[in-house]
C-alpha cells in the first residue's frame, strides 16, 4: 500500500472536520505496459506508471472530491484540507470510527502476470497475429497490432470503518489491418481482452487468429458497395452487438443520469419498458471476463444485477453517493479510469439473455433489411434516449437470406423505442471488450447478446 | 509544486548510473479546481494538484520511453529503468537515427493573456449566476438544467542531456451550461460552454428551445450547411489524416499529394501553435524545437503535413515541430489546427443554399468517422433552410458522405470562426461551411 493505515485515518478524519457525514480515500497505484507493431517491426514499447489518491466526503447530497499524485504526508493530508474547506467552517458530526479491514474472495486468477513478462516474449504474440494479418490478401497494405496490460492496486477506505483492497489485471491483444485497392482503403479490426494475465493468449485465443480475422473484415469492407439509407428492419449479431443496449438503454440506466432526472428511464421501475422478450443484466462477476472486477472502487462488492427482466425494468446501476439522492443501496457499480476521476455508476459486463430464437429463423423472418455481423462504437445521450451506433460488418438480407455485403452504415434511434423493438432473440449469448468512456473517465467493460431482430431503424448509409 | 531542479537531477544521476549519455525529461505539473450544480443545488467540487514525467532514453541507435504521474526519487529510478528496457527491445531502423535536440534555437516570445487562477469561491459564484441565469431564461427550463466552472494553471518543463532547460506556464478557466428544456412531454438539450469564467452560457437556453417540436425528413440528397461547431468535430475526427506518421503508414490518402489540389478554393487549413491571444499557445514542441504557424491546406492546395523527428526523417523531410511525449515516445498532435474564416456571413450561406439542411448537432464521430477511409455516417440534427432561410427545427436522421471528398466540394465558408474549448494547447477551429451535396437518412 502506498500509504499507511495510520495516515489514512488521519485523512478521513481531516475530511470530516468540518461537518461532512461520509468520508473516503482511494488509493491506486498501477503500471500499464503496451507493446505495438506496425507492419510486423515494432513500433512502440511504453510503461506507464499511475499513483495516486483521491479523497472525497459527502455533505448531504453535495460530493467533494480533491485528488493528488504526489505520495506524501504533506499532500495527501492537504487534500483531505481541501476536501474539508470545501465543505465549510462547521464542526465534526459524523462519529469516530475504526478501520477494519474487509478480505475479498479472487474470483479472477491469474497465472502469468504480464509486467512479469519479458517484452521480447510479448513480441512473440504480435508477430504471431501480425504475421496472419499480413499473408490474409495481397490486398493487405498496413497491420497494426497491440498487445496492452495493466496491474492495478486499489484500496479503499471510508468513515464506515471499512477497509479493502483489491489488485485487477487485465490483458488485451487489438488488432487492426487496412486493405487497399484502386486508391481506396478499408479498415477491419479483431480484439480480445480478459481480466487475467498472458495465459490468455494460450488458453482462450489465438493470437493468428484475431490477425486473420482483422484482415478478413478489412477485405470485406474493401469490395463492398454503399449500403442505401432508409429505414429496415435490422439483425445485430451476438458478441459486440451487445453494444446496442450498452448504449441504447445500460447508460441510461445508469444513477448518474438516473438520479438528476436525465435519463428516459427515470421513475420506471417496475413498469414494462421493453418487449417481453428482452431480459438484459450487468454481472461484474464473471470469472475473468474484461469488465470484472471482485469490488468496485468505493470498495463493494460487485455483482449480477438484473435489469430487465422479461420486459419489466428492475433494477438501475447504483453507485453510493447517486444512491442517497435516490434512496437506494448501491449495486456494486461505481467505478473510475483513475483516481483522478471521483467514481460514478457504470456498467460492468452487460448483456442481453439468451432467448428462443433460432438464428437462421432470424434471418428467415426478413424479407429486405440489414444483418449487421461486426458492430462499431456508439453514444448516447441517456436524457432523450437518442443513440447512434457505426457498424463495421454488414450484409444486406434479401428474401430471408444473407446477401452482398455493404458498408458505410450506422443505425440510428432512441433508447425506450429499440428495446420494445426487439421482438426476436436467439439462443447464444457472446461477449465482446470495449472501453467505454463517461463521467468517471475510460473503463473496460464487456458487452453482449444473442443474434437479435430489431424490427425497424433508421439506417444511415449513402 | 515540484522541485524541478531536483528531479532533473535524479534523472541525470539515474541515466548515468545505467550508463546512458542521451537522455530527455518533459514534466507536467498542474493545479485545478471545479465546481458543479444541477438545478439550484451545488453537487461537486473537485480540486487536483498532479505532477507528471515523462523520460526519454538514447542507447545503440534505439530510443524508449516511460512516463509516471507520481514523481518521486523512487519511481523516477524505475522510469529510468523501464524506459532503458523499452529502448533495448526495440529494433534498429535503417531510416531513423533519434536524436536530443541542444539549446540552440531561437524561439518565438509568447505573450498570453492575463488570467488568473480562480479559487473555489469565484467559481461558486460563477457557477451560480450561469444556473440562476439557466433557470430564469424560460418556465420551459428543468431542473435537470447543470452548469460547471473549472479553472487550471500548468507549468511544462523540457531538460535534456545537452543543456536544453525550456518551460511555459498557462492559466485558463470555462464555464459551461446544460440547458434541459420540457414541453408537453418532449425533452431537448443544448450545451453551451466558454473559455472565460465572465462567458454568458444562457445561449444554451435558446439552443435547446429550437430544437422542440422537431421533425424528421425523408431520405435523400441534401446541400448542407455545417455550422462551426460540427465542422469542428469533423477537423477533431480526420486531424490524423494529416500526421506525418499516418501518411507514411500508408493510412492517410495524403501520402504522395504536397502540392496537390486536395480541397475546393475556399478551404485554407492552418496549425497554429502561437495562435494570439490563445491561454495555451507553445513556443516550443516535446523534442525542443521552436514550433511556428504554417498553412497545411492553402486555397486547397496541400502544402505540409505535420512531423515530429522521427517521421520526418524516415519521410526525408525537416520536422514540423509538431512532437508530444507519451509513454510510448514521440508522437504528432496539431496545436491551434483550424480553417481559416471566409467573409461571409452565416445567414448569407443560408442564402447560397437556397433549399438544404442546417446541421447543428453531430454525436457519434469516434465510431462512426473512418480517419482512414474517410467515410462518415453520423448522428445529426439542425434545421430545414427553405428559401435561404433557417426554417424547422429536424431530428433523428444521419448525414453520410467522405470526408476527403467533402473539403473538394466545400462552396463557402462563414466568417464564424469557432475553437472547441479544451484547456490545452490541442483544439481544432473552424467556421461554418457550405457543402454541394451528401446523403442523408431519415424516416
Amino acid at each position: 500500500m502506498l500509504i499507511d493505515e495510520e495516515l489514512i485515518h488521519l485523512a478521513l478524519d481531516k475530511a470530516l472536520s468540518t461537518g461532512a457525514d461520509f468520508a473516503e480515500i482511494f488509493i491506486e497505484d498501477k503500471i500499464s505496459d503496451s507493446v505495438s507493431m506496425v507492419k510486423g517491426r515494432v513500433d512502440t514499447v511504453s510503461t506507464s506508471l499511475v499513483s495516486g489518491v483521491g479523497i472525497r466526503a459527502y455533505s448531504g447530497l453535495k460530493s467533494y472530491y480533491a485528488t493528488t499524485s504526489v505520495i506524501s504526508r504533506y499532500a495527501v493530508l492537504d487534500a483531505a484540507s481541501d476536501v474539508a474547506s470545501c465543505i465549510g467552517e462547521g464542526r465534526r458530526t459524523a462519529p469516530s470510527f475504526v478501520l477494519t479491514e474487509r478480505l475479498n474472495q479472487n474470483i479472477h486468477p491469474v497465472r502469468i502476470n504480464p509486467s512479469c513478462v519479458s517484452v521480447q516474449d510479448k513480441l512473440e504474440f504480435l508477430h504471431s497475429a501480425s504475421d496472419a494479418a499480413l499473408s490474409y490478401s495481397g490486398k493487405i497494405s498496413q497491420v497494426t497490432a497491440r498487445l496492452s496490460d495493466v496491474d492495478r492496486r486499489i484500496t479503499v477506505a471510508n468513515s464506515y470503518g471499512l477497509i479493502t483492497s483489491d489488485r485487477q489485471v487485465r490483458t488485451i491483444l487489438a488488432v487492426s489491418a487496412v486493405a487497399s485497392s484502386g486508391g481506396e482503403s478499408q479498415k477491419g479490426s479483431a480484439s480480445f481482452g480478459r481480466s487475467m494475465g498472458l495465459e490468455m493468449l494460450t488458453d482462450l485465443v489465438s493470437p493468428r487468429d484475431l490477425g486473420t480475422e482483422a484482415s478478413r473484415q478489412a477485405v470485406v469492407n474493401l469490395e463492398s458497395d454503399y449500403f442505401p439509407a432508409g429505414v429496415y428492419p435490422v439483425v445485430i449479431e451476438s458478441g459486440f452487438g451487445g453494444v446496442i443496449f450498452h448504449e441504447a438503454c445500460g447508460h441510461s440506466l445508469e444513477a448518474t443520469s438516473v438520479a438528476y432526472d436525465k435519463s428516459e428511464f427515470t421513475g420506471k421501475k417496475g413498469q414494462r419498458i421493453a418487449n417481453e422478450c428482452v431480459t438484459a443484466v450487468d454481472d461484474g462477476t464473471i470469472p475473468n471476463a474484461w469488465g470484472s472486477m471482485n469490488i468496485d472502487d468505493e470498495g463493494t462488492p460487485s455483482r449480477k444485477t438484473v435489469l430487465i427482466d422479461k420486459g419489466i425494468l428492475t433494477s438501475y446501476l447504483v453507485d453510493r453517493f447517486n444512491g442517497r439522492r435516490m434512496n437506494e443501496e448501491s449495486t456494486g457499480s461505481a467505478r473510475r479510469q483513475s483516481y483522478a476521476y471521483a467514481p460514478t455508476s457504470r456498467m460492468t459486463n452487460t448483456y442481453i439473455v439468451a432467448g428462443n430464437d433460432d438464428d437462421d429463423q432470424i434471418i428467415a423472418s426478413i424479407d429486405h433489411g440489414l444483418y449487421c455481423a461486426k458492430m462499431g462504437g456508439g453514444s448516447v445521450n441517456p436524457l432523450t434516449g437518442e443513440f447512434n451506433f457505426s457498424v463495421s460488418e454488414a450484409y444486406e438480407i434479401e428474401d430471408g437470406r444473407i446477401g452482398r455485403s455493404v458498408r458505410g452504415a450506422s443505425l440510428i434511434g432512441r433508447g425506450s423505442q429499440i428495446i420494445q423493438d426487439i421482438d426476436m432473440v436467439g439462443k447464444n449469448v457472446r461477449r465482446g471488450q470495449g472501453m467505454c468512456g463517461s463521467a468517471s473517465g475510460s473503463i473496460p467493460v464487456d458487452v453482449g447478446q444473442p443474434r437479435i431482430r430489431v424490427r425497424r431503424m433508421v439506417v444511415g448509409g449513402r | 509544486m515540484a522541485d524541478y531542479e531536483s528531479i532533473r537531477k535524479t534523472v541525470e544521476d539515474c541515466c548515468h548510473s545505467l550508463g546512458i549519455n542521451d537522455w530527455e525529461l518533459a514534466i507536467s505539473s498542474s493545479r485545478s479546481v471545479s465546481a458543479s450544480m444541477t438545478g439550484r443545488e451545488f453537487t461537486d467540487f473537485s480540486s487536483s494538484f498532479d505532477t507528471s514525467a515523462v523520460v526519454r532514453v538514447l542507447k545503440g541507435k534505439k530510443e524508449g520511453c516511460a512516463s509516471s504521474d507520481r514523481v518521486d526519487d523512487d519511481v523516477i529510478r524505475t522510469l529510468c529503468l523501464k524506459a532503458l528496457d523499452n529502448c533495448q527491445a526495440k529494433e534498429i531502423e535503417d531510416d531513423f537515427s533519434p536524436v536530443i535536440n541542444g539549446p540552440d534555437k531561437s524561439y518565438a516570445e509568447v505573450k498570453k493573456p492575463d488570467v488568473p487562477f480562480h479559487n473555489t469561491a469565484d467559481l461558486k459564484k460563477a457557477v451560480l449566476a450561469a444556473q440562476e441565469k439557466l433557470l430564469n431564461a424560460d418556465s420551459r427550463v428543468s431542473c435537470a438544467s447543470e452548469s460547471q466552472a473549472a479553472s487550471i494553471t500548468e507549468t511544462n518543463l523540457l531538460f535534456n542531456s545537452r543543456g536544453l532547460d525550456l518551460s511555459d506556464s498557462s492559466t485558463a478557466s470555462y464555464i459551461a451550461s446544460e440547458a434541459v428544456v420540457t414541453q408537453a412531454g418532449e425533452t431537448k438539450d443544448a450545451y453551451v460552454i466558454m473559455d472565460s469564467l465572465d462567458g454568458d452560457t444562457s445561449l444554451a437556453v435558446t439552443k435547446a428551445l429550437d430544437k422542440l417540436s422537431s421533425t424528421s425528413l425523408p431520405s435523400g440528397k441534401y446541400r448542407i450547411v455545417f455550422s462551426n461547431e460540427c465542422m469542428n468535430l469533423f477537423l477533431s475526427a480526420f486531424a490524423s489524416a494529416f500526421s506525418g506518421k499516418n501518411a507514411f503508414l500508408g493510412l492517410s490518402p495524403y501520402t504522395d499529394s504536397i502540392g496537390k489540389q486536395v480541397a475546393s478554393e475556399a478551404v485554407t487549413l492552418v496549425d497554429n501553435p502561437l495562435y494570439e491571444g490563445y491561454a495555451f499557445q507553445k513556443s516550443f514542441d516535446a523534442e525542443g524545437l521552436p514550433a511556428y504557424c504554417k498553412n497545411v491546406i492553402e486555397k486547397g492546395v496541400l502544402r505540409t503535413l505535420l512531423y515530429n523527428g522521427r517521421w520526418a526523417q524516415k519521410a526525408g523531410c525537416a520536422p514540423t515541430a509538431n512532437a508530444v511525449l507519451t509513454s510510448g515516445g514521440s508522437e504528432i498532435r496539431p496545436y491551434s489546427f483550424y480553417i481559416e474564416k471566409g467573409n461571409v456571413s452565416i445567414d448569407d450561406l443560408f442564402g447560397k443554399t437556397g433549399d438544404g439542411i442546417f446541421v447543428t448537432q453531430m454525436k457519434g464521430f469516434h465510431a462512426g468517422a473512418n480517419a482512414v477511409s474517410g467515410d462518415f455516417s453520423i448522428e445529426s440534427s439542425g434545421f430545414l433552410i427553405k428559401d435561404g432561410k433557417k426554417t424547422q427545427a429536424i431530428s433523428g436522421f444521419t448525414v453520410a458522405g467522405n470526408f476527403f471528398s467533402m473539403l473538394n466540394e466545400i462552396m463557402a465558408v462563414a466568417d464564424d470562426l469557432y475553437f472547441n474549448v479544451t484547456l490545452s494547447p490541442y483544439r481544432t477551429g473552424s467556421p461554418s461551411v457550405l457543402v454541394s451535396e451528401l446523403s442523408v437518412a431519415g424516416t
